[in-house]
Order: structure tokens, then C-alpha cells, then sequence
């Protein structure tokens, strides 16, 4: 029973890590946050008055340990509170979830007019619809991002054992997806489609830093669109990144061959494993397309 | 605009803080809103620290003078209690974020050489701002370990966050405090919630109602007066427009 529990408890963890992924980057790259924060927030500086909804809250780990942290905390008391079924887990970590995204809500509008409040000398505008037709979409992604982070919490502690309590597990969760979200999944917008009008895959050099597309295929861009785009890659990537390692870590707890040493033991030889498979890959890319471009 | 000094700021948060925390301790839950001082103490500590330049490292700060104070406080929980003694744990807890704070403040000077000039005051002050506030809300929210990791990243965002989103050309002391303010009310409304959760009991107890009472009227009055500073600063405000056309 308890092998099937772990079992189930490993799938469980990674399809729900890779959900998450997948929603996390959609969210932050809703709101600009992180690498694009900069990016756009130059943008007015040097001319290139935008429409796109800046949210100015912290990097992307801080931020969603809070989501994460606040709805696994309101469905951990609850579920102490009214008992601790699947059920009542499911029902307390969409209660938890809600509440958090009206937290980011609030920050999310506070850092938006905040920020163009001190533009002013850029002659940049508040626009009311570009901050209130991209928000809902953002708090959208920013719920399933914090409902999934809580169940994944719920699913560590309970079905693989966690010592941890569900609120402590929650904060590593987010911190490590945002971190993982700013690093994998916003290159993809902060780097490349914001840069559209540059080579691919050129970089970001200083001399051209804020000069970002702010025209789409018509009209201005706005912040909705931005999420359909990088959900074709960065948020799978994204997805695939904390996804495995959620899954990966799992597998530490199915064995038990070398005692507390058993975890240590199988991670170690993952790392090895995914180390030879990277350096492999580069070896092949190298040998395809060439050595790297001198400046 | 004259600015409102560090020291100035710091000793109005501190003797407020105290207040709050003795308040909370003798059982007086509405003592949270003597906590909104620290909060704006701490919020212009960082404004001092990242206004030279850290841009990124904005969050940086906010993580690390919290995670002082918290810890500070955390560990002052554990050992004094502050319903037989609550003086000494005023004492302890502001003693104890003061040294680790200069200390990291010190570190990050001498060692690291980050070159902020006043980073070990500025640091030091964050520390015990943070701790004062996290001192008060375990006393509000009870032992449960499982809330600690609330109250610590609650309250890092409360304070990292109002010089992160006022970042730029036009930024001001002013309106940066007062989103600071508005972000405490916020937090105090979220940690009474919170606290009305971890009480238990199926209907809330009078404390807690009188903490979300406060916190969201504060609120109310935080958001009307940073609204009118926002309106007076900002180049211009439209439901809906194009940007004039440049290239």
C-alpha cells in the first residue's frame, strides 16, 4: 500500500509540477514581470511609448512564494479546521488560491500605475484598459499557478512523506518555479519577442536595451497576446524544467536500498546522468552548427 | 521636497513598534496598527539602500534585511515568552535584530564591498523594523510553526515592494511611503484573516474582527491619499488611447 502510495504520489507530483510550469510562466509573462520588467520599464526612456501591463512586484520567486505560500496557509488551516479528506484538501486549496490572487491583484495594479507615476519626464500615459484587460487573464494564471503549487504541497507532504508542514513546502515550491520561470521561460518574451525586430537569438546588448516592438501584427501590443505566444514554448519549457525536477526528486523516496543515504545516492547519479546528456548535446550542436560566433 | 531623515523615521517606527507589540501582548489585537511605522521605516531603508543603482537588487534587500528580523524574532519566540515577561522580549527581540543586522550590514560593507554608503545603518534599521512587525504577528497568530513561513514572505513583500513598483525618474520619499502604508494596511487585513483562521473557534474572535476593521479602513484611507499623489505625479491618465506615433 505504502509503495503504491508513493507510486501514485511521484506521477501525481510531476504532471502537477509541469501544470504548474506551464501557468507560471503564462502568468509572469502576462504582467511583464522579471527580465521583461526592465525591458519595458526602459522602453519610455528612449521613445518607445507602449500599451503593455508592467507589474512591477519583486523578481518572480519572491512573488510567487507569496502566492504560493498564502494559499497553501488559508488551506492548511482550513483543512486542520473542517479535516483533511481529498476532498476537503481539493476545496481548501481553491479557497487558499483565490484569496492569494487577490493579493496579487492589488500589487499587481499598485506596481502598474506606480510605475508610470514615475515616468512622467517620458511622457508616458496610464492607460486604464491596458492594465484592466491583461489583469484578469494574469490573476487567472497566477490562481492555477498557486492552486497547483498547494495540491503539489499537499501531495509531497502527505503521499511522499515530507517532513516538512504544507505552508514550508509551498515557499520552496514557489521560489524555486519562480526562479525557474525567470531563468527557462522569460527569454523566451524578454529576450526574443520583444526583440523581434533583431536577429534571433542575438542577445540583449546594452546599446539596445529598452528598444523593444511595441507595434503587433496591428496596432499596438498589448499584454494578452503575450501569453498565447509563449505559451507555444517558454511555458512548456518551463513546464518540462519544474515538471522533472519535481519528478526526478520523487524518485528518491520509491527506494530504499542504502538507508538515509538512499536519497543522496539517487539524485547524485541523476545529476551525473543529466550532466553526461548535456554535455553530449553540446558536443553534437557544436559539431552541427559550428563553434560559437566571435563578437 | 525635504525628505524625511532615516534616523527621524526610525525613531518614531521603534517607539510606535514597542507600543504595538506591548498592546498585542496584553491582549489588545488592535496594537497591530502601531506596526504600520515599522513597515514604512523598513520600506525607506530599502529606497536608501537601492537608490544607488541596485535595480534587481531591489528584492535582494527586502529578502535579506527580512530574513534577519524574522529570524531575529523567530528565535526570541522560542525562548521568552512575552506574556510573563514582556519587556524582555521587546528588548530581546530589538537587541538581537540590531546585532545580526549591523553585523550583515558590516559584512556586506567590509567584505563584500558593495559600497552603499549607510548600508550598515540602513541594513541594521530594516532588521529591526522587520522584527518588530514579525514580532507582533506571532504574537497575534500563535505558535504554529506552520505559519512561519507566512509571516516571513508576507511581510518581505510588504516591505520590498513599495520602492521596487515606484522606481524611476519621478520617484519621491513621499509617495513611496505612502504606497508603503497602503501595502501595511494590506498586510495587517491579510494576517488578520489569517489569525481568524488559526483561532479555531467556529466564530471569529472580537481581536481579529477588530484587526480586519482597522486594516481595511487604514486601507481605504492609505489608497485616497497615494490615488492623489499618483494623480498629481503622473504625465497623464486615459481610459483608453494610442501612444502619439515616433518611428
Amino acid at each position: 500500500m505504502a509503495a503504491i502510495s508513493l507510486l501514485l504520489g511521484t506521477a501525481l507530483a510531476g504532471f502537477l509540477a509541469f501544470l504548474a510550469g506551464i501557468f507560471e510562466d503564462s502568468e509572469s509573462n502576462a504582467g511583464s514581470a522579471s527580465n521583461p520588467n526592465s525591458q519595458v520599464q526602459l522602453a519610455p526612456q528612449i521613445g518607445n511609448r507602449h500599451r503593455y501591463f508592467n507589474k512591477a512586484i519583486s523578481g518572480e520567486p519572491p512573488a510567487n512564494a507569496l502566492w504560493a505560500t498564502t494559499a497553501a496557509t488559508i488551506a492548511y488551516l482550513l483543512t486542520a479546521h473542517f479535516g483533511g479528506d481529498a476532498f476537503s484538501v481539493l476545496i481548501a486549496s481553491i479557497i487558499g488560491a483565490a484569496a492569494s490572487t487577490l493579493l496579487l491583484c492589488a500589487y499587481g495594479a499598485l506596481s502598474h500605475i506606480s510605475r508610470i507615476a514615475s515616468m512622467k519626464n517620458f511622457e508616458q500615459t496610464l492607460y486604464w484598459d491596458s492594465l484592466l484587460t491583461p489583469l484578469p487573464l494574469d490573476a487567472a494564471y497566477g490562481f492555477l499557478t498557486a492552486l497547483i503549487l498547494t495540491l503539489l504541497a499537499f501531495a509531497a507532504h502527505g503521499l511522499l512523506g515530507n517532513p516538512f508542514s504544507v505552508p514550508l513546502i509551498a515557499l520552496f515550491f514557489g521560489i524555486t518555479i519562480g526562479a525557474i520561470g525567470s531563468s527557462t521561460g522569460d527569454i523566451y518574451y524578454g529576450a526574443e519577442r520583444l526583440y523581434q525586430h533583431y536577429i534571433f537569438g542575438s542577445g540583449i546588448p546594452i546599446s539596445v536595451q529598452g528598444d523593444i516592438d511595441v507595434k503587433g501584427e496591428y496596432g499596438y501590443r498589448n499584454s494578452v497576446d503575450t501569453p498565447y505566444f509563449t505559451m507555444r514554448f517558454g511555458g512548456l519549457v518551463t513546464g518540462l524544467a519544474f515538471g522533472m525536477l519535481i519528478f526526478l526528486d520523487a524518485w528518491s523516496r520509491l527506494f530504499t536500498f542504502a538507508g538515509v543515504w538512499t536519497g543522496v545516492i539517487v539524485v547524485s547519479v541523476l545529476v551525473l546522468i543529466i550532466l553526461i546528456f548535456i554535455y553530449l548535446l553540446e558536443v553534437y550542436t557544436r559539431k552541427r552548427y559550428g563553434r560559437y560566433a566571435e563578437d | 521636497m525635504k525628505e524625511i531623515q532615516i534616523h527621524t523615521l526610525f525613531g518614531a517606527a521603534l517607539l510606535s513598534g514597542i507600543a504595538g507589540i506591548l498592546l498585542i501582548g496584553h491582549g489588545i489585537s488592535i496594537g497591530i496598527v502601531f506596526l504600520w511605522l515599522p513597515f514604512l521605516s523598513a520600506a525607506n531603508s530599502i529606497r536608501g539602500m537601492a537608490m544607488y543603482g541596485l535595480g534587481t537588487g531591489n528584492a535582494s534587500i527586502g529578502y535579506w534585511g527580512t530574513a534577519v528580523g524574522a529570524t531575529s524574532a523567530f528565535v526570541v519566540s522560542l525562548s521568552v515568552s512575552c506574556r510573563s515577561t514582556p519587556l524582555l522580549y521587546v528588548a530581546a527581540v530589538v537587541a538581537i535584530s540590531l546585532v545580526i543586522g549591523l553585523a550583515t550590514g558590516i559584512l556586506a560593507d567590509k567584505v563584500i564591498r558593495m559600497r552603499i554608503p549607510r548600508i550598515e545603518l540602513n541594513s541594521a534599521v530594516i532588521a529591526m523594523s522587520t522584527a518588530m512587525i514579525t514580532a507582533g504577528s506571532l504574537l497575534i497568530l500563535g505558535s504554529d510553526y506552520g505559519l512561519y513561513p507566512f509571516i516571513y514572505i508576507i511581510i518581505t513583500l510588504a516591505v520590498l515592494h513599495p520602492y521596487n513598483a515606484s522606481t524611476g525618474a519621478g520617484e519621491n520619499q513621499k509617495r513611496t511611503l505612502l504606497l508603503a502604508l497602503v501595502e501595511a494596511c494590506m498586510t495587517t487585513l491579510v494576517i488578520g484573516i489569517v489569525a481568524m483562521l488559526a483561532s479555531r473557534s467556529s466564530i471569529p474572535v472580537s481581536g481579529d474582527v477588530a484587526i480586519v476593521a482597522a486594516s481595511a479602513c487604514g486601507l481605504v484611507i492609505a489608497v485616497v491619499a497615494w490615488y492623489r499623489l499618483v494623480k498629481s505625479d503622473i504625465y497623464e491618465i486615459r481610459w483608453t488611447g494610442y501612444p502619439p506615433a515616433e518611428h
